[in-house]
């Protein structure tokens, strides 16, 4: 026996899960992909974005990678947006997580800490209504979130956003500075606040897995706006509970290796692995199997080890975007220190008698990002739109718009055969949206627009995502009553005794609020769950 | 050629001379991307470079005709690579404003939609 528990996925659901299992003395052996991205010490700490951009004479290095790999000139896919410090977080994904899809862009990860290492750190509580929707426990899940904040460390702001975001979860550290741009709407927002909530409509400053003073030994943000470039521990990432967890007597790392299946007897459960670095199968027995893959890779490892052939559901958010314009802060100087995440957050509320139906803005400053990327879209010549971008950078935010997501059978996944991979399948993942979902997407982005509009920033143009570009997955393996490829409510794999799910699988609904924090939470609650089932 | 070519599309861009590290850093980019043309793309770049004063036209149609052609891409390639060296951050940062920043951005507004009109009809005629 490897270990009493064995986890799969060092992503934030699976580190959790396994730190609560090992503060209650569990052995835990914990498998992932492994890889590993730079940490700190890339650049000058004492130098804030700008001031490196004037000076480093090697930025060229993390800004567009050793192999140019950060100057996408042609189809821009989802995960482009990752800087070169963040490419380890797909390294090995094309090959060992193979999927083929028409109509849905995955973004996938076999890292260490997941696609948590990439994680806008967006901190949101599910509502009650939402959890109910969701199927989750809510007096469970409300204890969880505040263990979980408490453990990773949150700022926040107590506005309108906080029935949203940290509700009912004390001892938040108070949010970094609010970027010009976005502290004109809103300042507008505050001013004309009782029309908005008419409108069902609020905005505050988001809640950030982000510290702006010191916590658990992990230093508080110095504002570089480096969060896209590199990690000093300010910003919370699965690899720091990953890191602690190893120097624990009763906690087994491996990394480097693909969870391919399972099979489960009387008195344990045999996982079979691939090895990266080798290609050559390994297995591990241990008492109890916990999967923390994601929702797309724990489908793979359950679809292989009880029945490849069969369907399931599978939540995404539809995601859209909106380049505005400030036009008061044209030309306007910035101060050199902040935080390139996100600025405000701004809900749709349009709830009524028990059913949920939020819809979540991030309004993001383009202040560290390179402007490159945008001479690419713009619709003059490069020379000319240089100069112009110049005065429009300091007016210019990006709203990412979030929409609340249900199941439907026009999106699924399943395994088909290919002898190409090294894992002998991929997943094929087939989603659209039904007309009315799609309709109701338009109309909550045209309701965002005009209520930016109301607020002093001009929307440029609306962008609707390809799906899977919210990157926010869940739901494969639904909440359920015992039916075949379903979980019970405390994450027991339906039809077995010792396998369970602590990621996003078991989702019945997918509310459009940053699903991270959730995440942990459900993960954090299945583990006790699983502490006292063990020690009955 | 390369280091001609670079020199052109540099001078383009900022406005001046492209330091000697840029324009070696544009050759190993163009090798590591694998940036092919197609011949016409070979030629519209053939035409810059010999007519520099043609590029701000070209790559105005460009914009509306042909957004991923090969030239446009090598123009947003060297924009990357000159906008990561401190030598020309600064071309690339925001700008504070000055009494005149309106009348600037209008002139550089009606100068890009010229040169993406005019752009159109020389790009339309290269065959």
């Amino acid at each position: 026996m490897n270990a009493e528990f064995l986890v799969v996925g060092s992503g934030p659901s699976g580190v959790i899960a396994a730190e609560a299992l090992v503060n209650s003395g569990k052995s835990v052996l914990l498998l992932d992909g492994g890889s590993r991205g730079p940490v700190g010490g890339a650049t000058d700490a004492t130098k804030a974005f700008v001031e490196l951009r004037r000076t480093d004479t090697e930025q060229q290095r993390y800004l567009l990678g050793e192999q140019f790999e950060s100057v996408a000139l042609e189809t821009v896919t989802t995960g482009a947006q990752l800087t070169p410090a963040r490419r380890f977080i797909t390294k090995h994904v094309d090959t060992f997580l193979p999927l083929r899809s028409e109509t849905f862009q995955a973004l996938e990860s076999l890292a260490a800490g997941g696609l948590g290492s990439g994680w806008g750190l967006g901190s949101c509580v599910f509502s009650v209504d939402e959890l109910k929707a969701a199927r989750l426990p809510v007096s469970e899940m409300h204890k969880a979130y505040k263990i979980v904040a408490e453990r990773i460390g949150i700022c926040a702001s107590d506005d309108d956003a906080r029935p949203y975001t940290w509700a009912h979860i004390d001892n938040v550290q108070p949010p970094p500075p609010l970027d010009p741009a976005a502290a004109q709407i809103y300042k507008r927002y505050i001013g004309m606040r009782e029309r908005m909530h008419r409108r069902g409509m609020r905005m505050g400053r988001p809640a950030l897995a982000l510290l702006t003073g010191e916590h658990d030994g992990r230093p508080g943000s110095t504002l570089r706006e480096m969060e896209f470039y590199e990690d000093d521990g300010s910003a919370w990432r699965p690899w720091l509970v990953l890191d602690q967890l190893v120097a624990k007597r009763n906690f087994t790392y491996r990394g480097g290796f693909v969870v391919l299946r399972f099979a489960e007897s009387s008195d344990h459960v045999e996982v079979t692995a691939l090895d990266i670095a080798t290609a050559k199968l390994h297995n591990f027995r241990c008492r109890t199997l916990v999967l923390a893959a994601s929702a797309l890779g724990t489908a793979r490892i359950v679809l292989r080890s009880v029945n490849p052939r069969q369907r399931v559901p599978v939540l995404c958010n539809p995601y859209s975007y909106i380049p505005m314009l400030v036009p008061q802060q044209l030309g306007k100087a910035k101060p050199s220190r902040g935080i390139s995440l996100s600025q405000l957050a701004f809900f749709d509320d349009e709830s009524a008698e028990s059913m949920p139906d939020i819809g979540m803005a991030f309004v993001y400053s383009y202040r560290s990002l390179m402007l490159f990327r945008l001479l690419r879209e713009a619709p003059i010549n490069v020379r000319d739109a240089r100069l112009l971008l110049q005065y429009l950078m300091p007016a210019l935010l990006v709203v990412g718009i979030h929409h609340p997501e249900s199941a439907s059978s026009e999106k699924y996944a399943m395994m088909e055969a290919d002898a190409t991979s090294p894992t002998r399948d991929r997943l094929f993942v087939s989603y659209s949206l039904t007309t009315e979902e799609t309709m109701r997407v338009r109309r909550r982005n045209r309701k965002y627009a005009a209520a930016f509009r109301a607020l002093g920033a001009w929307p440029i143009k609306t962008i609707e995502m390809p799906a899977g570009a919210s990157i926010h997955y869940a739901g494969t393996l639904p909440f359920g009553n015992g039916e075949p490829l379903t979980l019970s409510r405390d994450g027991r794999l339906a039809g077995s005794r010792r396998v369970f799910v602590a990621d996003g699988s078991g989702f019945t609904y997918l509310p459009a609020k940053g699903l991270t924090l959730s995440l942990m939470a459900n993960a954090y609650r299945t583990a006790q769950g699983l502490c006292r089932i063990s020690t009955q | 050629m390369l280091d001609t070519e670079a020199q052109v599309f540099g001078r383009y861009i900022l406005g001046r001379r492209l330091d000697h590290a840029s324009e070696q850093l544009y050759e190993s980019a163009l090798e590591v991307l694998i940036l092919g043309t197609t011949p016409r793309e070979s030629r519209l770049i053939q035409l810059v470079i010999s007519r520099p004063w043609l590029i701000a036209f070209i790559d105005g149609g460009l914009t509306v005709l042909n957004r991923t052609n090969g030239l446009r891409q090598r123009l947003v390639l060297m924009s990357a690579i000159t906008e990561a060296s401190p030598l020309y951050a600064d071309l690339f940062l925001p700008v504070r404003r000055g009494p005149f920043y309106i009348v600037r951005m209008l002139c550089a507004a009606v100068r890009a939609a010229f040169c993406g009109v005019f752009g159109m009809l020389i790009v339309a005629f290269i065959k």
